[in-house]
């Protein structure tokens, strides 16, 4: 407000003589009646303005005064929320305290919505499961989505509004931005960039463009660290319109992928994962399986459960595409280079030709566009669109921006006065080459809206807190485009906003309520009548039903092929292939101590991130496990310690993206290398490097030592033809039985008999199951060091082994929970009865009984049981869960005590005992255990062995199943089924080698014993020094 | 044992001259300088055992080095390793009487002592090793308000039993053969606390003939039963390993074979003190050669007992055909435990073969070098037992290394340190000769009897 001009003064002593009886001022601006100070008042206080304005009645007074002395003495009380709370003392109808309720929501996994289903206990969600209704998830939850509990509760979470660092009240920044709007006001927005992040939500896209609109020379950027633009790129070379393909995997008989890794890391990575694998189970389907070829640089999930997985370094995958392509007809194409691999090639090509349409190829979004349009081209080609694939509008509107290296340039040349950065961080993760952080001092006005006080929030004016989804009010879009809602479970625990509050503030000033702020929106676009009923209905789903984006028509335009890049020169002695981290993605989730303590699918590594190097580079370069390497791209370089991975190129190192990370909190602190530092604008996923030794050695935090298995019968795997020929080939003969009677189970009648079944042929160890157990069951986390010294606490594991030649082995997965064996080794080991079996065949673990003997799990040939070594729960844990998170209906375990898997004892408790109360029996398929309810492809079955009718019973005598190290005479109540892959015939590989092997038992001589600690293949002891 | 016409006592040797030399050791001499040495090393040691234990107990058994699948550790091996020790002292007193083999007369109270001890020493680990110590009367039969009694068919019940048993056995046997030396001591003290001090312990022995007799008997009594617990309370620690089904436990050649080498480490352990003992306390004609000579010659015979052991384990584990077993054994061979086997093969097989060469067996330096390779190839023995069968057992998957921590060897150091502690104070308050045991002796030398 401008100050008081000395001209003035005489007008308003002027002003006060002409006034009559007693007269109060606030100011000399009120006194001077400026229209300046009725302008000033509005901005002020915008949400009273109207109120001040309004003439006073004699009625309105009298309320006021009725309202005040009813409200006065509220005002000890804490802020009321502005939204209906759940008042106790008048129980909403169907809410019983104890019994959690469920509400349907959305996760947002880099911005694309997975349905789940929130559960709350007594107003705080601590699980969510995956929505069965959602198109991404059908029920199913990935690791992320699981997580996310855990940082809702994070005290590391931005807890306040921030200027310069400080606490500071959000009116403060209003008012700051009043300003501000009045420039850009001004100005049409000239020199005001906006950052987003992946945007898929159609109402903050409705408010991005009318910010857009209002403010017109406003810049729109995007940053998204680990993003699908080549995609998009591609597709547009190719149709000449930016598409999305969508895949129906259940209709493919052959799937090709060229690096990608479908199964976990792409938008709908659930669906596709659940798509996929049900055509691959034997058990539903076993006269044809679905075929998957997967040629990739880094191993990944994908690549391990494919048929024939091609080893192929990044920056080659392009020739492999183009090689296809011409195979398949697609001229035009130059490939100049000899065929990668003949043999692969046209088996593949001949596969893809045999089985059109029902084929689908996917491209990696780290390939480059030229991949994309090839890939797509093919599928174009082979008939898949349509088919296996559908092309829909890009579910993610942020392609439509600008890229961040555009505003850094502008940003550098000052031409950026204002710039508002919203849920993304570039300080951290955009390319080290950018130098994002530097260009950032040259804006004098900055701004940041995220959920954490982030390395990019450190840098800006203004931090402003956001909600945590689980606290939002918003929509988002599914992989499909089908619009998911997003509601609170619980009141912003610090009073963060929504983003459509956050521009509510941004386009008027005001806060706006949030939930009022999403409904009008909606209310708005459904326009007919009843929008409240199907408001309702929308939220009940935690979706928009049937709203899934309508697939659009595409045909590759003329000459498409002449448009593509050259490829770029693959000459290069070793290729630094950057990828997402499998737990902490783009790094956003580095804080959160369950997914830093998720073993990798491939590695086991826990915490710390390693070069992945292959042992033939290892053996060349002299480098064992942990050593620590300087990893140089051009002049920028971090010191990382090396994993050996065999399944690497062995001209190729793979680092993941999201450790490192300096301003992401307590549990984040000091771990990994960033990777970020490493990354080019140009070719941000491929790039040469060069690595030496530093002759330092770092102890890397892995959950298994042992790669091998050393010819034991654990894993049973065939190919299809032999399994064909011998239904039965995983039945070893068990080479004696006991020469005891054997008592149990047979005295032990009850009416439930839990069992569990896990297939082999589905899992593809993308550790969903492992998450979920650790939300479920409390289980504590431990850290890094502990973690080293072979403590970890996941109840369910999933052990990873290498099978063939040591360059290039198959992997394979197997998921260990405790087997509740009924002839249990560790029950009659324990001196004091703390483990016992119950009736209906739990093998039952009493804490408060246990004293710490640890007998129990050293009798245990699965090695199931964990132990708490120290307190690893509570204050004096070093990394200490928040209560919050911890579900009530299971035990937090005290330090001494042992613990495992229980088959989850409360949920059997709840469930049975609803059925009894309700005077019924138990549904098949009411009853699940976390693991199985949240695997996506559906690869552990648990249930009742009493009922004939039940799918475990089905399983249990189903010809591929098996028990683990049956002739232990353990009895298993957790087996398996053997794995049934279906290799091309026309290819020679290890593949059906070891199937046959397997199949006829004979001994092997090619297991790779690998001992990473060494660089030679050392075969003799084979595990780590 | 055949017995050799050499003297085991000096020629000149009275009774008078003998309760003389021992009692006045106790009191009227001043402790030799290496005595305080030893006794301040051991009292530091002792201390830093308490300090593990406090850690231990304000932090978590995680200080030490034990992890999934190498759930025990060294709280486990020196469990084994001492009671291993303390079987000798009980063996030489009971079975040599039992057997009347009149050259224990010289070594079986210090060998009473050293077993006591020890037996405090490995009885303390079992409770430091509990993840909840302070629940550790869980595994008693107490009544309780739920009816809960521990779980019979477990070992570790059995192993509770079986230690509480030998501790309160060997201090009575300890304490009974005590008897005529306290009251010896009484009538010699000129202290007025010494009198009071040995007249309380002594019970009002007076050396009538009615005590004797009753003395006798009761000794041989005890004896009696001393023999089976010497075998029982090894066998069943051993039952603690082998009715596991982990491959490298499961043995039932177990019992047997861990009696042998607790004999073997018990006597190397007896062998050493009176090495050190004589010289400290200048008794080189009470504890002669031809003691060293006997001690020596039952080092042989046990080390070649548990060499037997060894060999029949890994038959079994051959013959079981049994991948599993097997692949312990081989591991135990390459794997990166393979230099504690080697070491424990080189200790107790190779070194021990010494023992063969009359000259090597009345060397004073000689068998005390033996005997510390031989107590280390038992420790080794244990060491390699517990950590290699679990370290990689059935699933490669959880295969992992665990070596012990700091606090490990604190805690293990320790305890040798309190064992020497306890024992120093011992025989600066105690006879550490039976000085009954060797006026017997020289009555029957003098008695022209030499039944043995």
């Amino acid at each position: 407000m401008p100050p008081m001009k000395a001209s003035n003064w005489q007008s308003l002593r002027g002003e006060l003589d002409g006034r009559r009886g007693v007269q109060y001022w606030r100011s000399l601006e009120e006194l001077a009646e400026q229209p300046k100070f009725a302008e000033f008042l509005a901005d002020e206080f915008p949400r009273w303005h109207a109120l001040w304005e309004a003439p006073v009645a004699r009625r309105r007074v009298l309320k006021l005064m009725a309202a005040s002395l009813a409200l006065a003495g509220l005002t000890g009380c804490e802020n009321q929320p502005e939204e209906r709370i759940v008042p106790y003392v008048d129980m909403p109808e169907g809410l019983t305290p104890g019994i959690p309720r469920q509400y349907a929501t959305s996760a947002l996994i880099d911005g694309y919505a997975h349905g789940v289903l929130a559960q709350t206990h007594e107003g705080r969600p601590v699980k969510l499961e995956g929505n069965p209704e959602h198109p991404s998830t059908l029920g199913a939850c990935d690791i992320f989505s699981q997580a996310s509990v855990l940082s809702l509760y994070d005290p590391d979470r931005a807890s306040a509004v921030k200027q310069r660092g400080h606490v500071a009240p959000y009116r403060n920044f209003l008012t700051d931005l009043q300003s501000q709007r009045r420039a850009w006001s001004a100005s049409q927005g000239e020199g005001l960039a906006i950052v987003t992040g992946s945007l898929t939500s159609p109402s903050e896209l409705a408010q991005l463009q009318a910010l857009l609109a209002r403010w017109p020379r406003a810049r729109w950027h995007r940053h998204v660290a680990v993003d699908r633009g080549s995609l998009y790129d591609g597709t547009q070379q190719l149709f000449g319109t930016t598409v999305e393909p969508v895949y129906r995997f259940e209709r493919a008989r052959v799937v090709v992928s060229l690096d990608a890794d479908f199964l976990q890391s792409q938008p709908g990575f659930l669906r596709y994962a659940r798509d996929l694998m049900a055509g691959r189970r034997p058990r539903d389907n076993d006269n044809a399986l679905t075929r998957l070829y997967v040629a990739e640089a880094t191993p990944t999930i994908t690549g391990s459960v494919a048929d024939h997985r091609l080893r192929l370094r990044a920056d080659r995958i392009e020739i492999l595409a183009r090689q296809l392509a011409t195979a398949l007809g697609i001229a035009g194409l130059k490939a100049s280079e000899p065929a990668l691999d003949d043999a692969w090639l046209s088996a593949v090509a001949d596969d893809l030709r045999r089985q059109a349409p029902d084929v689908a190829l996917v491209a990696g979004d780290q390939q480059p566009a030229a991949v994309h349009a090839i890939v797509q081209a093919i599928n174009h080609r082979l008939g898949a669109y349509g088919n296996t694939v559908t092309a829909i509008e890009p579910v993610d509107a942020s392609h439509r921006a600008m890229p961040l290296a555009a505003l850094v340039e502008a940003m550098r040349a000052g031409d950026i006065d204002s710039l508002i950065v919203m849920g993304s961080n570039p300080a951290y993760n955009a390319p080290g080459e950018l130098g994002f952080a530097e260009a950032c001092g040259q804006v004098p006005w900055r701004c940041h809206f995220g959920e954490t006080f982030d390395e990019t929030a450190r840098l800006m004016h203004w931090h402003i807190p956001a909600t945590h989804p689980l606290e939002t009010w918003s929509d988002a879009r599914a992989h499909d485009g089908t619009i998911s809602l997003l509601q609170p479970m619980i009141r912003p625990l610090h009073g963060g906003l929504t983003s459509l509050q956050f521009y509510r503030g941004l386009l008027d000033g005001v806060e706006g309520d949030p939930r009022e702020l999403l409904m009008a929106f909606w209310r708005e676009r459904d326009g007919n009548g009843d929008f409240e009923a199907r408001w309702r209905r929308w939220l009940h789903d935690g979706m928009i039903a049937d709203s899934a984006a309508a697939p659009g028509s595409v045909a590759p335009q003329p000459n498409w092929q002449n448009a593509l890049p050259e490829s770029a020169p693959t000459d290069a002695e070793l290729v630094l292939q950057l990828s997402p981290d499998p737990a902490l993605w783009d790094g956003r989730h580095a804080n959160n101590g369950w997914l830093q303590e998720l073993p990798r699918p491939l590695t086991k590594l826990t915490w710390d991130n390693a070069l992945l190097i292959a042992p033939a580079l290892a053996e060349a370069r002299g480098l064992g496990e942990g050593d620590v390497v300087r990893l140089a791209v051009g002049e920028r370089h971090v010191e990382v310690p090396v994993y050996i991975l065999p399944g690497m190129p062995d001209d190729s190192v793979t680092l993941t993206l999201g450790h490192g990370r300096p301003g992401a909190g307590h549990v984040a602190e000091g771990i990994g290398s960033d990777a970020y530092r490493l990354q080019r604008v140009a070719t941000r996923w491929a790039m040469p490097a060069s690595l030496e030794a530093t002759g330092e050695h770092r102890e890397l935090a892995t959950t298994q030592n042992h790669h091998a298995i050393e010819d034991r019968d654990l894993i049973r795997v065939a190919s299809l033809e032999t399994y064909r020929n011998n239904p039965r080939f995983a039945q070893h003969e068990i080479p004696h039985e006991s020469l005891y009677p054997e008592p149990w189970p047979a005295e032990r009648k009850s009416q439930y008999a839990w069992g569990m079944v896990i297939d082999l042929s589905s899992c593809i160890g993308c550790n969903a199951c492992v998450t979920a157990c650790q939300a479920e069951n409390n289980i504590p986390i431990v850290g890094p060091e502990e973690v080293k010294r072979g403590r970890e606490m996941h109840w369910i594991r999933i052990d990873r082994y290498f099978e063939g030649p040591l360059d290039d082995p198959q992997l394979v997965f197997q998921p260990v929970t405790c087997m509740h064996c009924e002839n249990a080794p560790c029950e009659y080991v324990c001196p004091v009865g703390a483990t016992q079996h119950t009736a209906s065949g739990l093998n039952a673990m009493v804490y408060n009984r246990c004293v710490g003997t640890r007998y129990c799990s050293q009798n245990c040939p699965y090695k199931v049981r964990r132990f708490n070594w120290f307190q690893y729960t509570g204050q004096e844990a070093t990394y200490s869960l928040p209560k919050a998170v911890q579900n009530p209906e299971v035990t937090v375990r005290a330090e001494g005590v042992m613990e495992k898997c229980t088959y989850c004892v409360q949920r059997i408790m709840r469930r049975t005992l609803d059925a009894e109360l309700e005077g019924r029996g138990l549904n098949e398929g009411e009853l699940q255990t976390a693991c199985q309810q949240t695997c996506p492809t559906r690869a552990i079955v648990f249930g009742d062995l009493n009922r004939e009718d039940s799918e475990v019973a089905r399983l249990k005598e189903h010809p591929l199943h098996y028990a683990m190290l049956a002739n232990l005479n353990v009895r298993p109540r957790t087996t398996y089924l053997a794995a049934v892959t279906n290799p091309n015939p026309a290819l020679e590989s290890s593949t059906t080698a070891m199937a046959v092997d397997q199949a006829t038992h004979k001994a092997r001589t090619t297991v790779g014993h690998y001992t990473p600690s060494a660089p030679s293949t050392d075969t003799s002891g084979g595990q780590r020094a | 044992m055949s017995h050799e016409p050499q003297p085991l006592l000096p020629r000149e040797l009275t009774h008078a001259r003998l309760t003389q030399r021992i009692s006045d050791l106790v009191l009227h001499q001043r402790s030799p300088l290496g005595w305080w040495i030893a006794l301040v090393i051991c009292a530091l040691l002792t201390l830093m055992l308490l300090v593990a234990i406090w850690v231990l107990f304000s932090t978590g058994v995680g200080i030490f080095g034990l992890n999934i699948p190498v759930a025990w550790g060294l709280p486990i091996v020196n469990t084994i390793w001492w009671i291993g020790i303390a079987h000798a002292g009980t063996l030489i007193s009971a079975v040599l009487l039992l057997t009347r083999q009149p050259w224990r007369a010289s070594i079986n109270r210090f060998a009473e002592a050293m077993a006591m001890f020890a037996i405090v020493c490995a009885g303390m680990y079992p409770l430091l090793h509990l993840g909840r110590a302070e629940f550790f009367y869980y595994l008693l039969p107490y009544p309780d308000t739920m009816d809960l009694w521990p779980q019979w068919r477990s070992p570790l019940v059995w192993d509770f039993f079986a230690i509480t048993m030998y501790l309160v056995f060997t201090s009575l046997f300890l304490f009974m053969s005590l008897l005529p030396d306290l009251a010896t001591l009484r009538d010699r003290a000129t202290h007025r606390f010494q009198q009071y001090f040995y007249a309380i312990l002594a019970l009002g022995w007076r050396g009538s003939a009615t005590h004797w007799a009753r003395y006798e008997k009761a000794t041989m009594i005890l004896a009696a039963v001393a023999t089976p617990i010497v075998v029982t309370v090894t066998g069943i620690i051993s039952l603690d390993l082998s009715v596991s089904i982990v491959p490298g436990y499961h043995f039932t050649i177990f019992p047997p074979y861990f009696v042998c080498g607790a004999l073997f480490s018990g006597f190397s352990t007896v062998a050493l003190l009176a090495v050190l003992l004589r010289s400290l306390f200048g008794l080189r004609d009470l504890v002669t050669d031809i003691h060293l000579d006997y001690l020596g010659r039952m080092m042989l015979l046990f080390g070649l007992a548990v060499t037997y052991a060894y060999t029949q384990e890994m038959f079994t584990a051959w013959y079981s055909g049994e991948d599993y077993y097997r692949y312990v054994y081989i591991d135990r061979w390459t794997g990166p435990y393979a230099p504690v086997w080697w070491s424990m093969i080189f200790c107790n097989a190779v070194l021990i073969q010494l023992l063969w060469f009359k000259r090597v067996r009345r060397s004073g330096i000689a068998m005390l070098c033996l005997a510390l390779t031989s107590n280390l190839g038992m420790w080794l023995e244990r060491f390699q037992i517990v950590f290699t069968s679990t370290h990689a057992d059935y699933m490669p998957a959880n295969w992992d290394i665990n070596w012990p921590t700091g606090w490990d060897w604190a805690a293990y150091f320790g305890s040798l340190g309190l064992f020497g502690f306890l024992l120093l104070l011992f025989v600066r308050i105690m006879p550490l000769m039976s000085m009954h045991d060797m006026r017997a002796l020289i009555a029957l030398r003098r008695g022209g009897r030499d039944d043995g």
